[in-house]
Parts: C-alpha cells; structure tokens; sequence
C-alpha cells in the first residue's frame, strides 16, 4: 500500500528521466506508465490507510508526509488520467514544431506528473511547497525548450511570474507555519479578522491565482499557448494550472480560512471573466484564442470559491473539473486542424467540417460547452456559481455579488459568441484563399480517441451532473474538509428530464420538418440582386470580421488599442518599475559623494590641508606659534 | 579525545600559515601550486575529521579552556568545513587560470596565508587573537586585489584596504571598551554578558565593512578587478564571511545583544538586501553584478542572525554553506567566460549557451541555488531565514525579504539570459577541463545539499551550545 503512493510519484520522475536520456521510445513508455499511474491512482480509492511518512529535515518538523484525501486522490486520477490521453494524442509527427525534441516533451510531461502528484499527496506545507515551486521550474524549461520563437523571452516572463508568485506562497505558508504552530496542513479555520491573517489570506491567495493565471497574472499564458505546440499548451497550461491553482485555492478558501462570502476574490473573478473574454472575442490565431478563455473560465472558478457558500464552492470545483475536460478536448481539436492544415489561424482556414467531420462535432460540443449550453456540464458548474453568488448576496445585501452575477452572465453570452465565431470560420466558411484540399482529411484514431472521450465525458458529466460528478466526487470531498452538504441547492435543475425534454423536442422538430417537406415542395431561386451585377460571387464574410466593429467603438476602441500596447501587462509595469527605481537608485544613491571611501578622504584632506597651513616654514609664524602656546601653558599653571 | 582534536585544530591552523612561508621561499612555478592545494587539502581533511569526531561523540569542548586561545564548536566546524573546501576547489580552478602570470609564489603565498588565517579567525576564542587574524586577511586580500599591479587595481585594493581598516580600528575601540567593562577577552567567559550599546555599535561597524554592508560596501564591487579565483575567494569563502562569522559569534552564540540593536541590524540589512539588489539589476559588468548580490545575500545572514530566533539562526549558518557554495560557482563560472572571450560586459555578450553548455548550466544551478529554488541549497537557506524572520514577529521585514528574493531572481537571471541566451556573438571553447570540472563540482554541491540539507542541520542542531 504504502508502496504505491511513493511509486505514483517516483515512477514518473525515474520514467522522465530515462525517457530524456534513451531519446528514443518516448511514446510507448509514457503511455504505458500513465496507464499503470492511473490504475494505481484508481487503486488508491479502495485503500483506508492512506500516509506515508519519510523524514528528511526532522529537526524542523520538514518531512514527506504523504496524506491521500480525496481531493487529492481525485486530482490525481484526472492528472493520470490527462496524461494518458494526450500521450496517445501527441504520438503523431507533425505536431512539434522540432520531432528531435519529442522527448524533452514527453520526460517533461512525466516529470511534471510525479511532481504535481507530489503537490496532491503532500500533507506538510513545506515539501508542498517544495513540489509547487519545481511545478513551476518544469514549465520554464517546457516553455524554454518547446517553444518556437521567442521561447526564451517567454520563458522568463513565465519563471518571473510564477517565480514571483511562488515567492508570495512561500512568506504565506511561513506564517500559516507561525500562527497554526504546526506544518501539516488539515483544516484551521481561521477568520480574517486581525492584520495578521489578512496578510497571511493576501500571500496565500496570490499564490494560488498565480498558477491558476487569473488577472493579474495571467499575461504569459496567452504569449506561452501561442508558441507551444498543441500538448503541451494543452496539458501545462489548461490541465495542470487548473488542477493545481484551483486545488490550492479550495484548501485556502475551505479549509485554512472560514468559509466566508469575500468580496475582493468575487471582484478579481468578475474582472478576469470580463477582461479576458472581452480579448478573446478578437483574436485572430485560434490557440490564442483559446488561451484567453483559458483565462476567462477560471474568472467562474474563482467567484464561486469566493462567493463563500457551500454551492459556490462547490461548484468552482466541479466547473474547474469541467472546464479542464473541455477545454482540453478544444485543445486537441485545435491541434487536430493544425496538424492538417499547418496552421490555427482562424482567417487561413475554414470550411473543415466537410474534412474532419469527427473533430467538428467534438469542437462543438465542447464550444456549446464552454459556453454554458444546456444540458452539457459547462452549464451546470456555472448554474452552481451563479447560485452561489445570489446566495452569498443574500448573506452579505452588497451590492458586488450582484453586480458579478451580471457580469458573468454577460461574459458567459460573450463566450458563446465569440466560439460561434471559431466554428463558423473554421469549419463551416468556405476558406479566403482556396488552396488544395486534397490532402486534408480526418486525423488519425489514435488523436481522435481522446477528443471523442473529452466530447462525451462533457455530456455525460452534464445530463448526469447529479448522479456521477456531484454525489461521487464532489460531495465527498466537501465532507472531508467538514463542509456540510445537504440542501445546498436553492434552485432546481434537472438535467436528466430536461435533456429528455431537449431531445423529445428536437424530434419533434424533425418530425415536423419531414411531414411540412411532404407537403410542399420547395424549389432553389438565385439571390435577388436588385438587377445589378453579381459581384459577391467567391467572396465570403469572413468569421474574423464577425465581431470587428467592437475594434472600432469607443471606448473599446481605445482600451483595444491599449491591450494591443500591452498597456494592461501588469509584468511590463513591475519589471519597468524595478528597472526604474534601480537606476534612480543607482543614479542618486551610488556615486562619490555617498561613498564612505571618499567621504573619509575628503574630511582627511581638509583636516590635513588646516594643519599643513600651519606649517609653511614661516619663522615669524613659528615664533607666534611658541607664544600662543607659552601664553595657553602660563595660564593653565597659574590657574 | 578533547586533547586530541584541540591538537587537531592547532595542526589546522598551522598548516596553511607556515606553509604559506615555505610557498613564498620556493621559486620552482609547479610547487608553488602543488604544495599551496597540499596545505589546504590538509586543513580540509582535518576538519572533516573533526567533523565526523564531533557527529559521533557528541562532545563537549567548552571544559574551561582559557589557556588555549582556541575553541571549537559546530558552527566553527562547519564554517571551517565549507571555507577550506571552497577554498581548495579555488586553488584547483587557479591551477589553469593564474598559469600565465607572473610571480606566482607570492600569489600562492597569500592564497594560502589568507585560508590559514580565515581558519585561525574561525577557531580563536579570544577577542584580540580574533582580530590578529582579522588583520591578516585584511593584508593578504589587499596584495591580492592589486595582483596585476595596474594603477585601477591598486586603486581598488587601497579603497578595500583602507574601508575595511576603518572598521578593524572602530572593531577594536569597541573591543577595548568591553575589556574595560568586563576585564576579559575570553569569549567563553564573556558568555550570557550584556554589553554597551556603543561598544556594540562599534563592533558592528568593523563586521559590516568587512561584510560589506551598507554603507560600507563600496569597496566590494571595485576589488572586481582582481583576479577571478581571488573574487571568488573573497566573496565566497574568506573575507565576506569573517563579518557574519563573528557576527554570529560575538552577538549571537556570545553576547546579549539589546532589542533595540537586532532591530536596528535587522532594518539596516533590509535596507541592504534591497539596495543592493536594484543597483545589481542595472549593472553591467558581470563581476560588479555578482558582488552586489553578494552584498544582499549578506543582507540575509545578518537578517537571520538578528532575529535571534533559532531556526533564523541556524538558516543563517546554512545560508553561509549554500550562499558561499553558489556564489563561487557563480564566480568562477563568470571567470569561464571572462577568460575565453575575454569580455565583462553582459550586454556585449551572449548565445554562449551554444558553445559553453557546461558552464552555462552550473552557471543556471548556482544562480537558482542563490535565488532560492527549491531542491537547490538556497531554498532552505532562504526558507530558516524567512521563517526566523516571521517567528520574531516582523511581518513588514518578512515582506521586504520575499521582495530581496524576487529582485535576486530578476537580476541573476538577467545575467543569465543576456549571457547564455540570445543570437550567439561569440565563436570559442569551452576551456579548461580542471576549471569546468570546479564550476560543474559547485553546482553539483549545491543539488546535494538542497536534498540532503539534514547532513549540516542535523550537525548543527546537535550542539546544544548553540542555542
């Protein structure tokens, strides 16, 4: 027993290594040992006794204390399970940039898993810590060796963010360690009532939306997911962030701090839903895209932890769960279209359904999905947000959760639109430039595989959201950190009958169809033209065009134009900060006249300049000199 | 066994100090450096010995030794321990890169003299054997500083020379009015006692200008222009870290220094970590950034030191095994680069992680080791401190510190990425294989002691003099 909670995190790491050393089996060996982790991990459910200890820094109380909960057992499971799906996707050429560093990608994907399983299994807040920070090391060196172009500035911008937030983390888990007295994390409790744990709630948290990239903090993701191929954007940047930044979030909100309704988190959920879907309505490159609603999806994750009441909380989880299935399987199809067509610019290509048939229909389900269609789960998580929000509004009668419930409304309706956009452009358009089509057809099993089990797991988890995720998952782990969990719905939704009622009405509809088209026949007319020249013909409105007049109104117009500028890269203005302060610093502060050394000349040189002014070979001086001194002598032996 | 390993230490110190002579007599080029790494590899084994005596048996030196001048403890040991090895990799990495110059005896000479005397410092339990050793290492760092003999070199010895003079003169007025008060040198006697405020002061004034603190730092960035494995030593091994040593010796492990003292150290070295840090991320000689870092990094010992609480205290003993580790890889590795393209400026640099792999990942360890990464030594370093930081209460100087360790990252790996990365500018070799294979050793280290850091705190924790 104890055996297997070590090996689901050594395996990977001695895997990763071997992998990066041999250069060659990469793709065998990483699926076969996802396979076993997730076994293993699956495993993990039906054992009681789930601690492992191994001392390392005992005088300190810093030991690997290994503590499976459910939470943690669970993130694994999806991790494990992650890791085997896109290990399987990425055994295709043509989806790296470089075939040669295949194997940097798949040991880094393996040394990743062992070390964010270590993140879930670490009970001591030091060696979690540990993990946490050698999670963001591992996406440095991913970014740094993946990434084409730029990879290096990237790269940095990426160590310096999370290097900064895992700065903060640290200072906060100190305090946690001063104030709860103990390195184990288990519930506390504590209020926000005193400066101290204020601080210590302020430390935490940036810890947290540091890796689940929410504002501020998000500016790498959409420059990373841009240059990185396709896996690797998919399971660093939308798999892992999610699971960790979230898992961490959920601890800090439930467990460390009472749960409360909190204000300023609902504030930065608002703004990271609205800001970021505002820029992915415009993005032109469908990766970017996509990671701008990587960025916005955690905005809903974040107001329902924040909202601070048991269905808000836990239905940031459950929409965390979601959002990492959809948007994965958004993800691979993005990659499926790259791989074919060479590119994921949304002007470059367009007309695919006909093509890849299969990776349309799981691009659309998981697009209606994201944007909160019913019945499919993106709904429900966010159903559960929103009613978390309207009850915290009715504990607290601020008017913020109010207004974040219309704000995320409002980013769910833009999220809808701006995926209306990716699938009319891509799929459905008849492309601007026609170049030949021959060569594009559907992608092969074994990256379909993943996408249709992305596509229908949003479906079930969805239709059945009561039955599987709710009272198997979730519920569980709320009663492990001693959340109660009865009665937490104040809203009724019934998936199972509604979904009946969606399908019974599209049937009906068809049925309909097909008796009116026996009736009535309808004949094909050419568009009317006003008897004008037909000039339309071959051109058509492209999806990119769809929603380019927002560019163009102010004061979007201008905001646009600053978010172009890179205005809102709150990283442009720290590192710009710290380069000013250093060089007024170093302007004012370190020159001569601070520097002791010529402090201490100088003051010398005057004294000595004085005396030797005394003494310019000067009879007349010296003889005035010996009365001055014989008239001072006198008058001390007189006195 | 006491009698013994109290020989032990005399045989130490007497080592490299008489050997140095030998070295300054000898004219033959090849001895000179045989016999300087023989002496220190000597003193080395030694320590080690008296480092593993000590892990098994518990001992306790400290039985009234007044006449012996000499005393041992954990923290010395492991000071020791961590100077004589950084020391001898040092001379290893000299052994290629000093082979084209002149006068060699004489560089060895005061090599070896400055290693013996930093341990003599190590050992002494009396406060003017202390600063007989102190002065030594001011002598030896100044001849070593102006080696090249050029007017800026001998310029920049003379600034080092005469600021760290200042301090030894004020050091030693304080050590006179603690005389006066207690009528003893003996550190063991003056154990648990309370002590002036001015003479504190003024003995603190000598370690800072030694440590290069604020405001005494300027000379540190200048001494650059010395020759690579001497800044390696100074910053690294030897001078630097004789004022946090005796720091911790006199304020910590000795005296009872007031509140409103630790208060005072403990802003001052903010003060420093800061300052220090932002000018070190607008520098552009290479060397001058490393030695910025080194003063903030010193900012933190002196931090953990002052918060006079023990995991602070003991993190601060091992900042000084991780910081002194790193930092001469980072040295030596800047000496890599110096000398095969011979150029300082990072902005003229650049790509050379193409052509120097090696170098550029002991250079990256080493950095992320003094950043503070973890399963690097400096993370637990960096983690006591902070943590001795928190537990005394200062939440504000805690803060302050976590925004040194982000200025800390933003500079070295500057450094790195001006260097290593970008478009390559620079068509050589890597060279030699004795200094690739120190540089590559240090950062090595460093990994072992970030995943093995029980093998010094254990050893630390066990001495419950240091309490």
């Amino acid at each position: 027993m104890n055996i297997m909670i070590i090996l689901l995190i050594v395996l990977p790491l001695i895997i990763g290594i071997l992998i990066f050393f041999l250069k060659k089996l990469e793709y065998l060996l990483s699926i076969f040992t996802s396979l076993i982790l997730f076994l293993l991990s699956i495993n993990l459910l039906f054992f009681e006794n789930r601690i492992v200890e191994i001392k390392w820094v005992s005088e300190f109380g810093i030991n690997f204390v290994f503590n499976a909960d459910l939470y943690s057992v669970f993130s694994i499971i999806l991790a494990t399970l992650f890791v085997l799906l896109i290990s399987l996707y990425s055994g295709t050429k043509n989806l790296f940039v470089d075939n040669t560093k295949k194997h940097i990608y798949f040991s880094l994907i393996m040394i990743n898993l062992g070390i964010i399983n270590g993140i879930f299994l670490s009970t001591n807040l030091v060696t979690f810590l540990i993990f946490w920070e050698l999670a963001g090391i591992v996406l440095y060196l991913a970014i740094r060796f993946l990434a084409k172009k730029d990879n290096e500035i990237i790269a940095t911008k990426t160590l310096y963010i999370t290097g900064f937030v895992d700065f903060c983390l640290l200072l906060g888990i100190i305090m946690l360690i001063k104030i709860s007295g103990t390195v184990s994390m288990r519930p506390f409790n504590y209020m926000l009532n005193s400066p101290y744990t204020i601080t210590m709630f302020i430390f935490l948290v940036i810890g947290a939306l540091g890796k689940v990239g929410s504002l501020p903090f998000h500016t790498w993701i959409p420059s990373a997911a841009e240059r990185v191929p396709v896996p690797v954007a998919t399971y660093l940047i939308s798999v892992v962030d999610k699971l960790l930044g979230i898992y961490l979030l959920y601890k800090i909100c439930g467990e460390i701090f009472l749960l409360k309704p909190n204000n300023g988190l609902m504030i930065i959920g608002l703004i990271t839903i609205i800001s970021a879907v505002f820029m992915a309505l415009v993005q032109h490159d469908l990766k970017k895209l996509l990671s701008y609603h990587a960025v916005s999806q955690v905005g809903y994750m974040i107001l329902g932890i924040g909202s601070g009441t048991v269905v808000g909380l836990a239905g940031g989880v459950f929409h965390m769960i979601n959002n990492v299935i959809y948007k994965s399987c958004l993800f691979l199809s993005c990659g499926s279209v790259e791989s074919m067509t060479g590119n994921s610019d949304l002007t470059d290509n367009g007309g695919l359904a006909k093509f890849m048939p299969i990776t349309f229909i799981t691009t659309l389900i998981s697009a209606l999905a994201i944007s909160g269609v019913p019945p499919l789960n993106g709904f429900f998580s966010k159903w559960m947000v929103y009613q978390g929000v309207v009850e915290s509004f009715s504990k607290t009668h601020s008017l913020v959760p109010i207004l974040c419930l219309i704000g995320a409304m409002f980013g769910s309706a833009l999220t809808l639109a701006s995926f209306l956009k990716v699938v009319y452009s891509i799929f459905l358009s008849s492309p601007l430039n026609k170049n030949d089509k021959s060569e594009i057809k559907e992608v092969s099993f074994n990256m379909l595989l993943p996408m249709i089990f992305l596509s229908v797991s949003c479906i079930i988890l969805g239709v059945f959201a009561f039955e599987i995720p709710l009272k198997q998952v979730i519920y569980p782990i709320l009663s492990f950190s001693n959340i109660i969990t009865k009665n937490i719905f104040s809203g009724s939704w019934q998936p199972v009958i509604s979904t009946a009622l969606i399908i019974s009405g599209i049937f009906l509809g068809v049925v309909i169809y097909l008796i009116l088209s026996f009736n009535k026949r309808s004949r094909l007319v050419k568009t009317y033209l006003y008897g004008e020249e037909e000039k339309f013909e071959g051109t058509v409105l492209p999806g990119t065009d769809f929603y380019i007049s927002i560019t163009e109104k102010e004061p979007f117009a201008t905001i646009y134009f600053l978010a172009r500028k890179k205005f809102f890269d709150f990283y442009n203005w720290a590192i710009g900060l710290v380069g000013m302060i250093s060089r007024l610093l170093k302007f004012l502060f370190d020159r001569k006249i601070f520097d002791l050394y010529y402090i201490g000349k100088k003051i010398v040189f005057v004294i000595s300049k004085f005396l030797s002014s005394l003494h310019r070979g000067n009879l007349h001086g010296y003889m005035s000199w010996i009365v001055i001194g014989l008239a001072i002598i006198l008058l001390f032996l007189l006195k | 066994m006491e009698v013994m390993d109290n020989n032990l230490v005399n045989i130490i110190i007497a080592v490299p100090i008489l050997g140095s002579v030998l070295i300054l007599l000898l004219k033959e080029r090849d001895w000179n450096k045989i016999l300087s790494s023989i002496f220190v590899f000597v003193s080395f084994v030694l320590v080690v010995v008296l480092y593993y005596n000590s892990f098994s048996n518990n001992f306790s030196f400290q039985k009234e030794h007044r006449t012996t001048y000499l005393f041992i403890d954990n923290y010395a040991i492991v000071m020791a321990l961590v100077s004589s090895f950084i020391s001898f990799l040092i001379i290893l990495y000299s052994y290629s890169y000093m082979k084209s110059y002149d006068r060699q005896n004489e560089y060895y000479f005061y090599v070896t003299l400055f290693i013996g005397s930093m341990l003599g410092l190590i050992f002494s339990s009396d406060l003017i054997l202390m600063y007989i050793f102190w002065e030594i290492t001011s002598i030896c760092s100044w001849k070593l500083i102006s080696f090249y003999k050029k007017e800026q070199h001998i310029f920049a010895a003379n600034k080092a020379f005469l600021i760290t003079f200042l301090g030894s003169a004020m050091m030693l007025l304080g050590i006179s009015i603690l005389f006066a008060d207690h009528r003893t040198f003996n550190l063991i006697d003056l154990k648990g006692r309370r002590i002036s405020d001015l003479a504190m002061l003024l003995i603190f004034c000598g370690m800072i200008s030694k440590s290069a603190q604020v405001p005494f730092h300027t000379w540190l960035p200048e001494a650059g222009v010395a020759p690579t494995p001497v800044t390696a030593l100074l910053h690294a091994a030897v001078l630097v870290k004789i004022g946090v040593y005796t720091f911790g010796r006199i304020f910590v492990f000795t005296l009872l220094p007031s509140p409103v003292f630790q208060n005072f150290v403990m802003w001052l070295s903010l003060l420093t970590i800061l300052f220090s840090g932002l000018v070190a991320y607008v520098e552009k000689d290479i060397k001058r950034i490393l030695a910025y870092s080194t003063i903030s990094q010193i900012g933190y010992i002196f931090l953990g030191f002052a918060t006079n609480v023990y995991i602070g205290i003991i993190g601060s003993i091992f900042y000084i095994v991780s910081h002194g580790i790193a930092k001469a890889g980072l040295f030596l590795a800047a000496g890599v680069i110096e000398h095969n393209t011979h150029e300082r400026d990072i902005t003229k640099l650049g790509g050379l992680y193409h052509t120097m792999p090696i170098t550029s990942i002991a250079f990256l360890l080493c950095a992320m080791s003094v950043i503070g990464f973890p399963l690097l030594s400096g993370f637990f370093a960096k983690f006591f401190v902070v943590s001795g930081i928190v537990a005394s209460g200062k939440i504000f100087i805690a803060v302050g510190a976590i925004l040194g360790a982000v200025i800390t990252m933003l500079y070295l790996l500057r450094v790195y990425n001006k260097v290593f990365l970008g478009e390559k500018k620079f068509e050589v070799r890597e060279e030699t294989k004795i200094m690739l294979f120190v540089i590559i050793l240090l950062g090595i280290i460093s990994i072992i002691l970030g995943i093995f850091p029980q093998t010094i705190i254990n050893f630390l924790v066990k001495d419950s003099k240091l309490i």
